[in-house]
């Protein structure tokens, strides 16, 4: 149970600290919860405002130093005063590189890339090298042990590309469009070296999070609350990047009632299911675990809505719910499903190319299908 | 189970070994009352009797599931309202035409043959070590004894952070040498020898045990005739104490083999037989296609393939090695 702070610091102006990831990570880690705003200054060298911009106001040809040699006390700066025959109206700085600096400092608390292209862009910002080339920081992990086809989709649907048809009885694994969303997860790790090469554990993932091993990582929603308690720094949750649109696959799991049920079975199972998904229920566990609560009335509870405003990274998948598509599924599921697995992992550890990798795993999923048409 | 049924099997094969009995000077007379007379109906019933608890044992959980699932290999599985159908040898030819068959049964022997011998090897080197009296003795018998304690499929979480690339212990350790982090069990080429690694620092512990109890129960007689004699410490170790200790190495090389095609624990927590099968064993197979596929029938072909060749391997360390072994 969290207890609510009064948040009553408020901070204003700059902060002698060199980077603005200092002054944030500084102040929460003082301050946490009691900080209501932070300063709106700026770092490093430019801490101090007048002094940064003083070499550009000096090498001005519109200004002067003030002939009467008066200087500014605090810095021993000479102070200015317009040039000979220059009217006030006229003076004019061209760049200042201010907007350019505000963008590049705001990078460093970016929104995640909201499209494949900028993921690549960011990323080779946010891998970080030492000089021996060893990477301490990568941009992006997406976990593909266990089951990689789950996260794929959120690639293959970003590409406007389907895997199954509705019936569960073909595949298309090997389409052009599934290929290439493929051959930019291995480009992630191979090409642009923004990711770490081979599969990519499910289970450490989190905790290479909570380690700055990784900037972005994908993951479930069941891990939000997880993350929630034990990164030790400020976070975001964005949807998946997009690429020709945006995509998810579904998750979770199902309810089932069997056609040969007695009577009271099928009142007592219905009970049951009902029980487990009212909107109290679905608000409590999603809270509990981060999982997308799975009724839209659950989400004007009380509870939820206090949750929400408390942490609005909680609505992010919700709200990505309407660009999702149904989780592989086919008959034989489990069996087609690994052909694509391991295809993919093919991939990912370079003992097959994309093109190949695919065009394998559909000609088993086709084979394991013959007997569902 | 297996470590009381040891010295009874040692038993055994010492009568076996025994009969028929020298016949030299007079025999002294048996004084068993039964002796030449006919044998009661009681006294089969009671015999049968005495044999049927186990004898029920064996059957439910032995032969019984192991005749089924041969013949379960020839037939189809049942799917919905279809029941299963005679198909013969149907489900071995799609076997010899499944790759992942073939990946993991090579996986399987690649494992057996590193796990084995180096955890004997081990297990050996360990027991001689706190065998002597060095200093800390209970310490490193506890220490080496704890990882067969640990249930696998906790001490394969804590080894998948042993191997998680960058902070991890593997890593970390390396990194003082200068070496770049590794991605241990997402490459294809290092993910089957890290849990190879974590099989053997399993079972080695629980290996030593019956090493130290064999050598605890050798003469110290030997050791200083061998003194006396002149004999370097290596040459006793290899014409005395290891001769001496062969029943032991067979009874922990039969085990360490039904391990290897028997511990998956540690495989399903760590890879899931990833990355492409490069960690799939047999047994992590079967249980895919079992449990996973609901192809029982394919199931059961596998089973019957792990079935042949454990049976083989036993028979042939039973029949082969048991004769060269001298039992004290």
């Amino acid at each position: 149970m969290r207890t609510y702070v009064p948040k009553t610091i408020h901070l204003v102006g700059s902060i002698g600290l060199d980077t603005v990831e200092d002054v944030f990570r500084t102040v929460g880690m003082e301050l946490g919860p009691y900080l209501k705003r932070i300063p709106d200054g700026e770092v490093g060298g430019r801490k101090l405002w007048i002094s940064w911009q003083y070499p550009l106001l000096r090498a001005s040809t519109y200004l002067r130093p003030d002939p009467s040699g008066k200087v500014r006390p605090t810095n021993r700066f000479a102070l200015l005063t317009l040039a000979k025959g220059v009217a006030s109206s006229d003076v004019h700085f061209g760049e200042l590189g201010y907007a350019r600096e505000a963008r590049a400092s705001y990078l460093d608390f970016i929104e995640a890339p909201d499209t494949w292209d900028e993921l690549v862009a960011d990323g080779a910002k946010l891998t970080k090298r030492d000089a021996a080339g060893n990477v301490s920081q990568w941009a992006v992990e997406i976990p593909s042990t266990g089951f990689p086809y789950w996260l794929f989709q959120g690639l293959t649907t970003a590409n406007n590309v389907r895997l199954m048809n509705q019936a569960g009885t073909e595949t298309y694994f090997d389409k052009p469009e599934v290929i290439q969303a493929l051959q930019f997860w291995v480009d992630l790790s191979r090409k642009d070296k923004i990711e770490p090469q081979g599969t990519i554990e499910w289970g450490t993932t989190p905790k290479d999070f909570f380690e700055r091993k990784t900037a972005i990582m994908w993951t479930s929603t069941g891990n939000l609350t997880n993350v929630r308690s034990n990164a030790g720094f400020p976070f975001g949750v964005a949807m998946l990047p997009a690429h020709q649109g945006r995509g998810s696959p579904t998750g979770g799991g199902n309810f089932y009632l069997f056609k040969k049920m007695t009577d009271e079975e099928r009142t007592a199972a219905f009970k049951f299911v009902r029980g487990m998904t009212t909107p109290e229920r679905a608000a409590d566990w999603g809270i509990a675990t981060g999982y997308v609560a799975v009724r839209p009335d659950a989400w004007d509870t009380p509870a939820m809505k206090k949750y929400v405003a408390d942490f609005p990274a909680a609505a992010v998948a919700r709200d990505q719910l309407k660009y999702a598509v149904a989780e592989l599924s086919t008959h034989d599921n489990q069996r087609v499903t690994k052909a694509l697995n391991d295809g993919i992992q093919a991939a990912l550890t370079g003992t097959k190319t994309p093109e190949q990798a695919m065009k394998d795993a559909q000609q088993e999923a086709a084979r394991i299908l013959r007997a569902s048409r | 189970m297996n470590a009381a049924a040891e010295p009874i099997a040692r038993g055994l094969a010492e009568e076996a070994g025994r009969m028929p009995p020298p016949a030299v000077g007079p025999v002294a007379p048996r004084t068993s009352p039964t002796r030449g007379a006919p044998i009661g109906l009681s006294a089969h019933i009671h015999g049968w009797l005495l044999l049927l608890p186990a004898a029920v044992l064996l059957v439910t959980f032995t032969y019984y599931p192991a005749v089924a699932t041969i013949i379960d290999s020839f037939f189809s599985t049942p799917k919905g309202r279809r029941n299963a159908a005679f198909i013969g040898l149907d489900n071995y030819q799609a076997m010899l035409d499944d790759p992942v068959f073939w990946r993991a049964l090579g996986n399987n022997i690649v494992y057996a043959a590193s796990v084995i011998p180096l955890t004997i090897a081990l297990a050996l080197m360990m027991a001689i070590l706190i065998n002597g009296k060095i200093a800390g003795r209970p310490f490193l018998r506890l220490s080496f004894f704890t990882p067969t304690v640990l249930p696998m499929i906790a001490v394969a979480n804590i080894w998948l952070f042993f191997y998680s690339p960058g902070y991890g212990l593997l890593d970390q350790f390396l990194g003082v040498f200068g070496f770049a982090t590794h991605n241990w069990l997402g490459d294809e080429h290092t993910a089957l020898a890290c849990l190879i690694v974590v099989a053997i620092w399993k079972d080695a512990g629980f290996f030593m045990i019956f090493y130290l109890a064999a050598l605890q129960q050798m003469s110290p007689q030997l050791a200083e005739a061998a003194a006396i004699e002149g004999a370097s410490r290596w040459y006793f170790f290899r014409r005395v104490t290891f001769p001496l200790l062969m029943p032991t190495t067979l009874f922990v090389l039969i085990n360490a083999i039904i391990n290897s095609f028997r511990l998956i624990d540690h495989i399903v927590v760590m890879t899931r037989g990833g990355p492409d099968n490069t960690t799939a064993l047999l047994l992590f197979y079967i249980y895919e296609v079992g449990f996973k596929f609901w192809d029982t029938a394919y199931a059961a072909t596998l089973t019957v393939v792990l079935l042949a060749l454990l049976a083989f391997l036993a028979l042939g360390q039973f029949l082969f090695l048991d004769r060269r072994i001298h039992y004290q």
